[in-house]
């Protein structure tokens, strides 16, 4: 017989025996009537034959357990038997049922949410072919245009692309890929009303092809599509597709219209992929580079060979090639750059001979989230990693006061013969049922968790290459920490309570004044109690640093302030057309009933944006390290924004195209390159031979327009908008043209801010229906919209700060609660012997305090470990902080004392009498 | 409570399979069977047959069939299958050379 035929008796056997019992019940009867009525042939009398026939059967009983037992099944019976039983045991317990798949929910949740999170920025892999093989030129992920040299090379021209492309062997294809993106505003023809802004990525004619992406709908881009002359084209995104065009089954091969230019939709991507990078706001719509200089006339980046914008992604199939593809790309880019001295700004051969750059690998795309985020998420992951470790130590400190609460029920189950191993089965499917309650719960929460996360760190994202979803790895991840944390801790407790003897554990049964269990315990809870303390004093820490950062003073006034950001050159403006626009603007916005100043820019305090020039002084030789970050900014842009003038004036009406180039810089400015010089009057222009082109008209205080997290200032210079710089290179050309762009318009009114905000709109749609708004919001949003990374870390560390506290709590009431539990007796006695109520009470108080208290002495070096760990990312606050320390003391003191006292209270209201009859 | 390994381990397994080899038998009919043949030397306890039974239907060495019985009443019928009748042979040759060996030595001492 085959083992098939052997399992598929075993499987009839598994559906069928409850009818398989009932014939063996008629089998056997058959027997013992057969055997009667051979009595009852013999001469017997009825009785006689029945007992006789009993004889010789034997023993009925065993008999049928052991004809079961050849079933096969028996173990599975057994097991669905111990489930039951624990299923049952667990609902009649239902307050310990709910705190433990509480306590897992809680903790594996948070973990799995925080395990997903960082599996999608750190460590999967883009959804093209073989994506291992990808490298990335140039280690640094840098945006979005650069001129001159880079030392370490991440960003590159399209002239240079070319080059690398003709000249490196050992590699499968070389693509290029905007390193930053354009916004493009689109509405499909003859639907005027509907303009859009989407993210576009510029792309070269092989990107798909070479990541090996393959359409869902239409085509994607071949060679052809890329050069000069060929008929515009675009693919766009599975996303765009569903939420800008509906879905519409015909949108391939239709007309769009982009910034005012007729492109051909001629393919849609596969839904899950977004791009080659991890990103915040990933593309919806890519075209081919040879598209730019049409798209964006002003800049035609394309062109230009000393304009780097570009990412580059080889391909190599040999990993062991990989160095040998770096030092020919370093190679080349020395030969290209000494072949251009045009774009080197004159660099000699020893600048040239240090440039080099780097391949980096890209399995995972060119990951902007995990530059991004890592840190954060690398903290919040050891902070979900302790709140774990609390989560298992308060779940094994449960198992281990439920096992003792069992341990008579265990010992008479013992006493009665059932074997050892069949008790700890017991509890271990209890605490494996558990697990998977637990572990269930637990995806929910997981889901919820991501969920609420992306939200909070990406709000407003309506695409994100982030999905709650947990992939298998992470399901897997937590089904597994699940099911250990279960196994692990109830196997202990398991052993430890089956290891009593059943006729002391009878005997002693409630007589006691201390246990073994009472150890392990009591170290969870110092556990317990210590991890809580490192946690709650770094949330603290952060909380304080977060106060600092938002509190501090910008050198600018967001409040009663509107900021509108619209893309001009991605509404189809040229620069010929701006003067006349703002003109409009400035005309419609002076004298508008609420608005008190009006001013724009380029871009404004606070919205991401920074340009950065290298700068010469008259009469002194240019050393290519003086940089500084410049602005165009209109007339009482200042005054509308709320900087404060210190010395000279702002830019103002007096400054036109024709007037003398004059520029106000800011403090930092001053105090880095114009040391005990009077500003007012000193020279200074763009390096080369300009150095004379700006003059210096006023100096304003160092309003913070990058990163709030740092402390210093960062040199500066304002120019008006309406001049312009007369550069003769090419790229100085270009970047002076974009640069009058202005992309931020602030309003400083009185009155309501909604009706403020419909007003701009309608203004803004009365000169110019096509202008998309990209963003209209109160400025003190734009400023908190930095923090956004910063608040997430602290309400989630602060979340979880607390959460292990309640959880120590938690921890500290069960043991005093067993222990009042056990010693009732005892305090019976004492009591009966004159001790007063409030001795008892202390005495269980004090007890308590003191595990506590151990827990706080070990938790301090921990506390000061997590603060050494996130110094870093503090602003204006020291590592060690008393008042914060002593804060989360008090609060974990105060936790303990309340989780003390309930059980403390209950043991001193013990009537002695009736505790020394109990029992 | 006399168990099947009373007799000689595997013995019992042997003796079913002997019995039902030529007609197929019911437990009780079994039973009596390996009585009277044993002139009443083996007093199998007669329930102690039915986890052997079970046991041999599960290794797939004999088959059972509801069927009349010479009482009128249903009863389970066991056959021997192919595999059980190789399982008789090799079982039978087992035993053969197990008891010439104690008779050897039997004799001998």
């Amino acid at each position: 017989m085959s083992w098939l035929e052997k399992l598929f008796i075993n499987v009839r056997m598994l559906f069928h025996r409850g009818r398989e019992q009932q014939r063996l019940e008629e089998e056997l009867g058959f027997h013992l009537d057969r055997q009667i009525a051979d009595n009852l042939a013999a001469g017997m009398s009825a009785a006689e034959a029945r007992s006789a026939a009993v004889q010789a059967f034997g023993n009925m009983l065993t008999i049928r357990d052991q004809t079961h037992n050849t079933w096969n099944w028996t173990w599975l019976e057994r097991l669905l038997q111990d489930i039951r039983f624990a299923l049952r045991q667990l609902t009649s317990a239902p307050g310990f049922t709910l705190v433990a798949v509480l306590t897992l929910a809680l903790g594996i949740g948070a973990t799995t949410a925080l395990f997903t999170l960082v599996y999608q920025v750190v460590l999967r892999s883009i959804p093209v072919s073989r994506p291992n093989e990808l490298y990335k030129v140039g280690k640094e992920n840098s945006c979005c245009v650069e001129g001159g040299l880079q030392h370490d090379w991440s960003m590159f021209s399209f002239d240079l692309y070319r080059y690398f492309g003709d000249h490196t062997p050992g590699i499968d294809g070389i693509a290029a890929v905007q390193a930053g993106d354009i916004t493009l505003s689109a509405h499909r023809t003859g639907d005027n009303a509907g303009a859009f802004p989407l993210v576009a990525s510029l792309v070269s004619g092989n990107y798909f092809s070479f990541l090996g992406v393959k359409p869902l709908v239409g085509r994607v881009f071949s060679p052809d599509d890329d050069h000069e002359g060929a008929a515009p084209v675009a693919v766009i995104s599975y996303t765009l597709w569903q939420t800008k065009f509906g879905g519409d089954r015909h949108l391939v091969g239709s007309t769009v219209i982009l910034s005012g230019h007729p492109v051909t939709l001629i393919g849609i991507t596969a839904r899950e992929f977004h791009g080659e990078r991890n990103t915040q706001s990933p593309a919806d719509l890519w075209i081919p580079l040879s598209q730019e200089p049409t798209l964006e006339p002003d800049r035609q980046l394309l062109k230009v060979p000393g304009i780097h914008y570009l990412d580059l992604l080889v391909r190599i199939s040999d990993p062991r090639r990989v160095a040998e593809v770096q030092a020919a790309l370093q190679g080349e880019l020395r030969q290209w750059l000494t072949a251009n001295p045009g774009v080197t700004q004159n660099g000699t051969p020893q600048d040239i001979a240090g440039q080099t750059t780097e391949l980096a690998s890209a399995s995972g795309g060119i990951n902007e989230l995990r530059d991004q985020y890592q840190r954060s998420l690398t903290l919040l992951f050891l902070v979900t990693g302790f709140v774990l470790l609390i989560v298992c130590a308060n779940l094994a400190n449960l198992m281990l006061v439920r096992g003792m609460a069992r341990q008579r029920e265990l010992s008479v189950r013992s006493a009665l013969g059932a074997p050892r191993i069949r008790l700890v089965r017991q509890v271990l499917i209890e605490s494996i049922l558990l697990a998977v309650f637990g572990g269930t719960a637990a995806l929910v929460v997981a889901c919820l968790g991501t969920h609420a996360i992306i939200a909070l760190a990406i709000p407003g994202a309506e695409v994100t290459t982030l999905s709650a979803a947990p992939s298998l790895p992470v399901l897997v991840f937590a089904l597994l920490l699940s099911l250990l944390t279960g196994v692990l801790f109830g196997l202990a407790p398991a052993l430890i309570t089956s290891r009593a003897n059943p006729v002391e554990a009878l005997r002693g049964a409630n007589r006691s004044t201390g246990d073994a269990s009472a150890l392990p315990q009591k170290l969870l809870v110092i556990l317990q109690a210590a991890l809580s303390l490192a946690l709650i004093s770094t949330a603290g820490l952060l909380i304080s640093s977060l106060r600092h950062l938002e509190h501090q003073d910008f050198r600018f006034e967001p409040q009663g302030r509107l900021l509108l950001t619209i893309d001009l050159q991605a509404a189809g403006y040229k620069y010929v057309q701006l003067a006349p626009f703002y003109q409009k603007l400035d005309h419609a916005f002076a004298h508008f009933p609420g608005v008190d100043s009006f001013a724009y820019a380029s871009y404004g305090p606070m919205t991401g944006d920074r340009w950065g020039i290298g700068i010469d002084f008259p009469g002194v030789a240019s050393n290519g390290k003086s940089v500084a970050f410049y602005d165009s900014v209109s007339a009482d842009f200042f005054e509308a924004i709320g900087t404060k003038i210190l010395l000279g004036r702002g830019i103002d009406e007096s400054d036109t195209a024709t007037s003398r180039h004059v520029v106000v810089v800011n403090q930092a400015f001053v105090h880095k390159f114009l040391k005990n010089k009077y500003p007012i009057g000193e020279h200074f222009g763009p390096e080369g031979d300009m150095a004379s082109e700006y003059e210096i008209v006023g100096v304003v205080e160092d309003t913070k327009y990058g990163d709030p997290g740092s402390s210093a200032g960062v040199p500066m210079f304002f120019m008006p908008i309406t001049q312009k710089t007369i550069y003769t290179t090419a790229d100085g050309i270009s970047q002076e043209n974009v640069m009058h762009f202005a992309s931020s318009f602030i309003f400083r009114y009185r009155g309501d801010k909604g009706d403020m905000m419909a007003s701009v709109r309608r203004t803004l749609k009365s000169i110019d229906p096509d202008i998309p708004v990209l963003d209209l919001r109160p400025y003190g949003d734009q400023v908190r919209s930095s923090f956004t990374q910063e608040e997430l870390v602290v309400r989630l560390t602060t979340l979880f700060g607390v959460l292990a506290l309640i959880l120590a709590a938690l921890g500290l009431y069960g043991v005093t609660a067993y222990a009042v539990a056990r010693r009732t007796s005892e305090i019976g006695i004492r009591m009966a012997l004159g001790a007063g109520r409030a001795s008892v009470l202390q005495m269980i108080v004090s007890g308590a305090m003191a595990t506590t208290v151990i827990g706080l002495a070990i938790g301090l070096p921990m506390a000061y470990a997590g603060a050494r760990f996130v110094q870093s990312s503090l602003y204006q606050t020291s590592a060690f902080q008393p008042l914060v320390l002593l804060a989360a003391i008090v609060l974990l003191l105060l936790a303990a004392v309340t989780a003390a006292l309930v059980p403390a209270r209950r043991a001193a209201s013990i009537n002695p009498t009736e505790a020394l009859r109990t029992e | 409570m006399g168990k099947p390994s009373d007799l000689v381990q595997g013995t019992l397994d042997l003796l079913i399979l002997k019995t039902i080899s030529l007609v197929p038998m019911h437990g009780w009919a079994i039973a009596k069977r390996i009585q009277q043949v044993s002139s009443d030397v083996l007093q199998v306890q007669q329930g102690s047959l039915y986890p052997a039974l079970h046991r041999l239907e599960q290794q797939g060495w004999i088959k059972a069939k509801w069927q009349e019985s010479e009482t009128g009443r249903q009863a389970k019928f066991y056959t021997l299958t192919a595999s059980g009748r190789k399982q008789l042979g090799e079982e039978t040759a087992n035993w053969s050379r197990l008891s010439e060996a104690i008779n050897l030595i039997v004799q001998k001492a």
